[in-house]
Formats: structure tokens, sequence, C-alpha cells
């Protein structure tokens, strides 16, 4: 079976549709982003990755919301689809086997015990 | 109370509209909105300016093809520079020219016409605008030159009195150099031990030899190869050489090895300067008027401080002066007048003229020498202005008949517009494939221009300056193709484009009328071109008629002296002017030799009538009132058999007497009239006096031209002084030229037995009469091609748009004929409106044409009248030409079977 591969960016991005649940679309995403991990980042970079999530499947997108803010323009909310939500938890999976994996030196050593 | 709210703040419109235009189109919309959402957040969190700052770089980075998708679910219309449009369009483009070939061959043809038009131009004005514009601080350097005023009229002499520039020097503020710069003329260099032969060898009628001083180098910067430019001509006897004549004097020398050779430089009278070479530089390698060779030390002159100097001016004697920065050329040049106004006047009054005959001194910046007329350059700024305007109209020719061309196909190309319409094609798409298409043929008519233009360039070898083509650089010169290129496919290509945008598709398709509005309303556009170009060639051909018409009268009016059949010979001037050669007065025995030959009839010395330069001096009469009339007199020195000779009637009085030295006058009828004698009899044994000198009126002849049309007749005198006759004017025997060889070889080798080192040369009298007109000879070349070319274009133009009326309407002339229509009818039918163009240009064109003539013959003395039999031969030619050009297609459209154009549906 393909395994998934999710870039560092797309992770974040894909995870922070999930944590918008309803409400995630191109604005609420990269202020989501912006504000959890604190770096600037760029609307056309958050632009381009939720397209090629949902290229790749891992996203659904639906038309709606229009507000007098931007200009009577509707906006485009994305949802996880299941390939989506598979593809987050492997990449937990993956995670978790490698943190299990740290010899206890190591990690007393990076005092996250 | 009212308060107004705070504006909302707008994000910067051109990152807006790039956007619109370059974004994705399948997700335009929630971008556009979400960049809007952002936009409102960052002003309120980042302020202003970083807000606009990250709205344009974010809309930047969604441009298309920054931001593109990786597949495309479903069709979305693509970017118009997309690589599989591109190649539609060239194969459209392709086709579309190919099918057309009769209209791609007429704008191409057209187009590489004006292109090499243009080409050819820019060569001739590039290179000359770029004369004496590679000198350091040419800014500061200038030409000081002299102005005379003559019957309150200025002449220019561009030459000073010699000692001028030590005064500048010395006396002047703000001189930081000046430099006097003597041309010699034809000088004969000795190299007494030529390396290949080691004896002396003699090199005849050298020309760009310079006198100078050492400062010239620090005035012009030269690349030295050998020697000291301080000093180099620091010294009496010393001789700088260019790179091109070392090689030239001593072939085998190294610069090195040339140092301290010699070199005799000897004068025609003699006049021998010795010399060691003291340096070798490098050839210029810009266009320059300083084209001196060898630059000789004219440290020591004696005549650059002697007082009696100041008094000539002599155009071979320049001076170039450099200022410092601060100093103003104005101020400069007025010293230097007073100056020589005070040293002038002591030695003006000794020669019987006013203090107000010296020199007024002008400084000239270097960037205007070249083309400062009056002071011996040889083109002037306007000329170039004119040549410029000439090629911009026979391209505006050309580009006007392919947008002609072009709009007129535009109904059968509406298929195509119409489908690429409704499939999504932008108008910015749209005009943009026309353009590529317009580029496509440019670059076609480029490829035939090139060749053409060096076709042009040969006819017309003796026109441009040698170096013209040497001189063109790569780099100015593509740029300049690609924008002349550029800038032709957007005028011819704009046009159409943007009238295909207004296209309705709906109605294409469905096969209805092609525009929104009447066609009738383009038509007029199309008109109005055709006249304009009409109204261009109609002028040209007025102005070649009336320049070869006042050639023509030029050439066959009664000049008042006979000019068929005599030649003359110039004795050499090196012997005749030389005290010392035993040939001094060899030319006298010759005459005499000459005139025993079989085939010559008769054999005068003097100066021919008609002479391109002539000695003139200041005459004094009384006038019947008594008051003093002074005016200038044209001196021709004549021996007694001249007036016989060139069949010059004498109207009263007697010819001269044989006389070593002039003592006495014969004068013509303007000097008679001038100086207020009274009748031709009367003037016979009055007085005219010049400087201290009185000479006694001994005949008057009839008026005889000296000085082509250009100029009315003046006051001529006739003397004989045996010491100014050089030239032998030969008449022959026989007036048919199949004679002459025979006649010619005898005078060669009676010729050769006098001087055996000299080659014979000749000059038969209309020969010299036309090269006065040789202006006037280039330029009616030059106009006489530009005529043809605008009937050329202008025709093509004409053509192509008849071929595509009797097309488009061949439907109609098949009703027609079916109805009863008469072939002389239907052909009158599609010449009519045509020919009703053309009269409406010849109406416009002829006021204006006529103006022009008026202005262009006023600078003649002697001119044609301006006849209305020209303007209408004009009109009649320029009708005839369209008629012709367009009953081609008329006709064959009115023979046309209408079985066969009516079937087809």
């Amino acid at each position: 079976m393909k395994r998934a591969f999710l870039g560092e960016f797309e992770e974040i991005v894909l995870l922070t549709v999930a944590v918008l649940d309803e409400a995630a679309y191109g604005v609420t995403v990269t202020q989501e982003i912006e504000s959890k991990t604190g770096r600037a980042v760029g609307f056309s970079t958050v632009h381009t990755t939720l397209q090629r999530l949902e290229e790749k499947g891992y996203l659904s997108s639906t038309m709606g919301g229009a507000t007098a803010e931007r200009g009577g323009r509707r906006k485009r909310f994305f949802t996880l689809t299941t390939a989506g939500r598979k593809a987050l938890v492997e990449v937990q999976q993956v995670r978790t086997q490698l943190w299990d994996a740290l010899p206890p030196q190591t990690l007393q050593l990076m005092g996250a015990s | 109370m009212k308060h107004s709210q705070p504006r909302p703040a707008r994000p910067p419109g051109w990152a807006t509209r790039l956007l619109h235009w370059l974004g994705h189109p399948d997700t335009r919309e929630e971008v556009q909105g979400d960049l809007l959402e952002l936009y409102a957040h960052w002003v309120r969190t980042q302020g202003l300016r970083r807000a606009n700052w990250r709205y344009a770089l974010s809309a930047l980075r969604l441009l298309r093809p920054l931001a593109k998708p990786k597949h495309v679910p479903e069709y979305s219309s693509p970017l118009f520079l997309h690589p599989d449009m591109f190649r539609s369009y060239l194969t459209i483009a392709s086709r579309q020219l190919w099918r057309n070939r009769l209209y791609t061959s007429l704008n191409v043809l057209g187009l590489a016409i004006g292109l090499s038009a243009c080409w050819v131009i820019f060569q001739l004005v590039s290179y000359q605008l770029s004369f004496n514009k590679g000198h350091a601080n040419a800014d500061r350097i200038y030409r000081v030159v002299s102005e005379f005023t003559q019957d309150g009229k200025p002449s220019g002499n561009r030459g000073v009195p010699k000692p001028l520039g030590g005064t500048m020097r010395t006396q002047v503020a703000g001189v930081d150099l000046a430099v006097p710069l003597e041309t010699q003329g034809q000088i004969t260099v000795v190299i007494p031990a030529a390396v290949s032969s080691g004896k002396p060898l003699a090199i005849n009628d050298v020309e760009q030899v310079n006198r100078t001083t050492p400062d010239y180098f620090n005035l012009l910067h030269y690349q030295w190869l050998v020697g000291d430019p301080a000093n180099a001509l620091a010294a009496p006897g010393k001789v700088v050489l260019t790179q091109s004549r070392l090689q030239q004097y001593f072939p085998r020398l190294t610069p090195q090895q040339a140092l301290g050779q010699r070199l005799i430089y000897v004068t025609y009278n003699s006049d021998t300067t010795r010399t060691e070479v003291a340096g070798v530089v490098a050839d210029l390698t810009f266009p320059t008027d300083f084209d001196g060779k060898e630059f000789i030390s004219v440290v020591g002159d004696t005549l650059y401080t002697s007082a009696e100097e100041w008094g000539s001016t002599n155009s071979n004697n320049q001076l170039f002066v450099r200022l410092t920065p601060a100093a103003d050329p104005s101020r400069v040049a007025q010293q230097a007048s007073v100056w020589t106004k005070k040293n002038a006047t002591p030695f003006l009054k000794k020669w019987g003229l006013s203090s107000n005959d010296a020199a007024h001194h002008l400084l000239q910046p270097l960037s205007d020498i070249h083309f400062i007329t009056d002071y011996g350059a040889s083109i002037s700024l306007p000329f170039l202005y004119g040549l410029m305007g000439l090629a911009l109209f026979i391209l505006l020719l050309a580009v006007i008949n392919y947008v002609n061309l072009t709009t007129a196909q535009v109904p059968q190309r509406s298929r195509e517009i119409g489908v690429r319409k409704t499939l999504g094609s932008s108008s910015g798409a749209l005009i943009g494939q026309f353009l590529g298409e317009t580029a496509l043929v440019t670059l076609l008519a480029l490829v035939l221009a090139l060749p053409l233009s060096s076709l042009i360039m040969s006819a017309f070898a003796d026109l441009i300056p040698k170096g013209t083509t040497d001189y063109l650089k790569i780099g100015p010169a593509a740029l300049f193709l690609v924008v002349l290129v550029l800038t032709v496919s957007v005028l011819a290509g704009l046009y159409p484009g943007w009238l295909i945008t207004q296209l309705q598709p709906a109605r294409v398709l469905r096969g209805g009328s092609v525009f929104v509005s009447n066609p009738g309303g383009r038509l007029t556009l199309r008109k109005g071109l055709i006249v304009f170009q009409f109204v261009i060639a109609q002028v040209f051909i007025v102005g070649a008629i009336i320049i070869g018409q006042q050639l023509h009268f030029a050439f066959t009016q009664d000049l008042g002296f006979t000019k068929q059949a005599i030649l003359t010979v110039q004795a050499p001037l090196k012997y005749a002017w030389n005290d010392k050669s035993p040939l001094k007065n060899r030319h006298f025995v010759l005459r005499d030799e000459y005139a025993q030959l079989p085939g010559v009839a008769a054999v005068s010395l003097g100066d021919p009538p008609f002479i391109p330069s002539f000695s003139s001096g200041q005459a004094k009469s009384r006038g019947r009132k008594g008051q003093e009339i002074m005016g200038d007199v044209q001196r021709k020195f004549v021996d007694t058999t001249w007036l016989r000779l060139y069949n010059i009637k004498l109207l009263a009085g007697r010819n001269l007497s044989p006389s070593d030295t002039a003592r006495e006058w014969v004068i013509n009828e303007t000097a008679v009239k001038f100086f207020e004698l009274g009748t031709p009899q009367e003037a016979i044994g009055t007085m005219l006096s010049e400087g201290n000198k009185q000479y006694p009126i001994v005949g008057v002849v009839r008026d005889f031209n000296t000085m082509g049309f250009s100029r009315k007749i003046g006051p001529v005198a006739l003397l004989a002084n045996k010491q100014s006759l050089y030239n032998l004017n030969i008449k022959l025997a026989s007036a048919n030229p199949a004679d002459w060889p025979e006649v010619l070889k005898g005078l060669e080798s009676t010729w050769k037995k006098a001087y055996p080192e000299e080659s014979f040369s000749y000059r038969f009298s209309d020969d010299l009469v036309s090269s006065f007109y040789h202006d006037e000879r280039n330029m009616a070349r030059i106009i006489n091609l530009a005529t043809g070319v605008a009937i050329l274009i202008s025709c093509l133009g004409l053509f192509g748009l008849a071929t595509l009326t009797a097309f488009q309407r061949t439907k109609e002339i098949g009703i027609r004929k079916v109805l009863g229509a008469s072939i002389a009818s239907v052909v009158g039918l599609l010449s009519r409106e045509f020919v009703t163009l053309v009269v409406v240009a010849i109406l416009i064109a002829t006021p204006v044409a006529a103006w022009l003539a008026h202005r262009w013959l006023e600078n003649y003395a002697y001119k044609i009248d301006l006849a209305w039999w020209l303007f209408a031969g004009a009109a009649a030619g320029a009708l005839l030409i369209a008629l012709l050009t367009v009953s081609f297609q008329s006709i064959r459209a009115a023979l046309m079977n209408p079985v066969k154009s009516l079937r087809s549906e």
C-alpha cells in the first residue's frame, strides 16, 4: 500500500484544517498557523498548499459564506476527507514509534522525560 | 453632528488588477476574497504600509505561471502566453499568411522598402552624429573662427590670423590651451632613405598633413606607441606620424625603429621642411574631423608671431582652444575679436580697408563643427533631420498599407476570431495574436530589407561618406533594428487587432454581418489612409518634376557664353606659381603648341567663365550724384582671345590689349549698372578704383553667368595679368564628340612633352557647369528614388484593396451582369471609388506641393515659373498610375463568368 507522504508544512496545514473544523478557509488557516506557530506565513503559500492537499485527495472543499468585508465574494471551505484523516493518523503513528525507540539516556539529555 | 466615517483602507489597485488578469480563473473568486479579508486584518494588526506590502507580495506570488496547479481537473482557458497557445498562433499565422500569399507579399514588400529606407538612413545619420563625440573633455574644446561682414551680409571663414593663438593663450582669461592647426594642401613627401631601395622616394599629393604645436596632443588624446607626448613637437623639424602613415612610408620598421627617420616635405612652391620622426601615435578609431595623419612641428615659425599676419585670414589656419571649466565662451570670443581688431587695423588701413573689415571671432563647440556648413562642414543638421523625416514618411506609408490590407481582410477571418472568442479568448490575447502576426510579417520584411538596403547603399555609394558602413556598431544597430521591428509591429498591428475585438461572435458564427456598427464607418478610415498615402506620393511627384525642370533649365538655358566643345586644362601650379622652376612659363609655349594641333580651333589662356573658385576685390566709383559707390567685383584674368573663344559679345569699346600687368578693365553690363556708369557707351573711358589703383574701362561685354543659377550675376571685371593666367581653354574644331578622342590624344602627348612628370587631366565646360549643380543633382536622385518608392508603396496598397473589393463584391457583380450590366459599367463601378480617392488626394496635395516648390525655388536667382501644367501633369500621372493599378483587378472581376460566381451557394 502506498504510504501517505506529507511535507512538514502540509502536515501543519492539514492539522490546522482539522482543528478549525467547520470554519477552515484560506484566511482562518493562515491566521491560525500564524498564532499557533508564531511564524509569519505567506497567504500564497497557504493557498497553494491547500490546493495541493485537495489535489492529493486529503481535503475537499465547498464554496459559501460571502461577506461584505471580502467584497461579496464566497469563501472556499475545506474539510478533511477520510484519506486526509488517515494520513494524519499515519504520520502521528510514525512519530510515536520513533519517539518510543529513543534510548532513555538521550531522552534525559533532551530534558523531555 | 455628522462625522465622517474613516474611509476603509484599499489595497493597491495594480496588484488587484494583476491578480484579476493573471490569477488562475478556477480559484480567482475565493483568492480575491481571502486576500481582501486578510488585508483588512493586516491593516488592523500591522499598519497600512506593511499590509499593502504583504497584499502585493501575496498577489504577485499567486500569478500564473508562478502559481500553477499540477493538473487541471476540467477545462479552463489557458494563459495566452502558454507554449501551446504560442504554437497555435504560429500555425494559424503561417497558414493565414500562406493562404493569402498575394497580400502577404504585398505587405512584406511594402514594409521591406520602408524598413530598408530606415536602415540606410539610420546608418548615415548615426555615423554623422557620432562625429567628434569620442574626444575627452569635448565640452570644453572650441574652434575659433572668423566672421566677416561684406555688403551687410556675414560670411564665415573657419580660419583665423596666425598670431591669434599665441595671444589668446597668454592674454585672454579662461583659455586653458590654444592650439593652431594648419592644414597643408597637397604636399610632396620625400623619404631620403626608403627602406625598400635605400634611394630617395618621393610621394606626390599627400593629404592630411597638419602643422601644429606640442599642445595638440594635450588637447586631444592619442595613444602613443613611441615618443614623448610633451616634447615630441617641442623643437622645429620634428614630425609625429600615425601608425597608418608609418606603415606606408616605412613598411618594415617598428615604431621604435622609425624614431629619427628623416622625411622632407615640399610644397608646390618648393618650400622645403626637413623633419625627423619624433613619435608615432595610433590612428584615431572613432569618427572625427581631426583627420590629420602627420603632424609637423610649427615651433619656431616666425609667421605665427609676425605682426603683419594679423591682417590675413586663411581657412587652412584653424585654431582650437580648450577653456577652463568656468570660462564663458562668448566672452572669450569677444576678447579675441578685440585683439584681432586692434592688431589688424594698421594693416587694413594700409590696404585701403577700414577696421570694420577685421575678423570678428566666434567660438564653436567641438560637437557642432561637423555640421556648420557656413564654415566648411559638408553636412548640416537640418539635412540629417530631413533624411530622417524622409525615412519616417516612407515607413509610415508602408505601415498604412499594412493597416489597410489587414483590416480589409478582417471579414474573411471573422470565423476564426468568432471561434476563439467563444472559447474564451480575451481581447488582450486576440490583440496579442494580431501583433504577433504583424511582428512575423515585419521580420520577414526585415530579412528582405537587409539585402535591399545594401543594394541602395551601393547605388548611392558616391553620396555616402567613406567609413559609414565600417563605423556601424553591432550593439546600437541591433537595438535599433529590434526597436524598429517592435514599433512597426505595434503601429501596424494595433488597429487591426483592436478592430477584431469589436467583432460580435454570435453574429459572425450565425453568418450575419460582421460588425455591430455599419461597415461604412470602417471604410472611411481606410479611405482616409489611402488619401493620405496619395497626398504624400503626389507631393513627391510634384517635387521630382520641379527639381527635374529646374535642373533642365539650368543646363539648357543660355549662360551668355558658349560651352560646347570647349575644354579646360590647368597648368601645374607647382611650376606656374614657382619662381624658381624652369618650367614656370612653359604653359605659354604649350598654348602655342596646342593652337597648332589639328582639330583644335582656338586656345586661350584665362579663367573659365564658370568656375567654383574665383578672386574678387572691392571697387569704387563716383556715381551720378558724386556719391561713392563701393562693391565686390569678381575678377577674371584672361588673354585677348578669350572673348572670341567663349563667344561673349562686346557691347561697347574694345577688347583688352595685351599686357603683362593689369592696366585696364573690361566689365559686364551688371557692373555698368551697379557703378552707375550710364549706358555701355558712356561707361567707356570712366575710371574704377580698387585699393589705391585706378583702372580705365575700355570695354563692356554682355552679361554671362559665372556662379550658377542660385546667384544673380554680379559685377565682373576682365583684366589681363600674365602672371595669373594658368588655365588653358581649348576650343575643338569639331562639334561631333566622335572626333574628340583623337584630338585629346594629341593634347595629351603634347602635354607629356611639356611636363613629363605630370598627369594630363582636362574638364569639359559643360561638365564644369554641371558640377555646379552637384548638390541639386544629388538631391534630384534622392527625391526621384523617394518618389518611386512612395508611388510603389501607395500602388501596392491600392492594388491590394482593389483586389479585395473585387473579391468581396464577386456576387454583386455576378448579379449585375446577369441583370444586363455591361463590362464597361462594371469596371467603372469598381474603379470610380478609388479614382475619387486619388482625386481628393491630388486636391489636397497640390497647394502643399506648390508652397514647398515655391520655397525651394526661392534659393535660385534664375528659375522656372511654377506653371499650372506642371501640377496638372503630375496629377494626370498619379491618376493614370492609380487607374492602371485598379483596372487590372476591375477588368478581371468584370470579365468573370456570373455562372461561376453565383453557383457556389
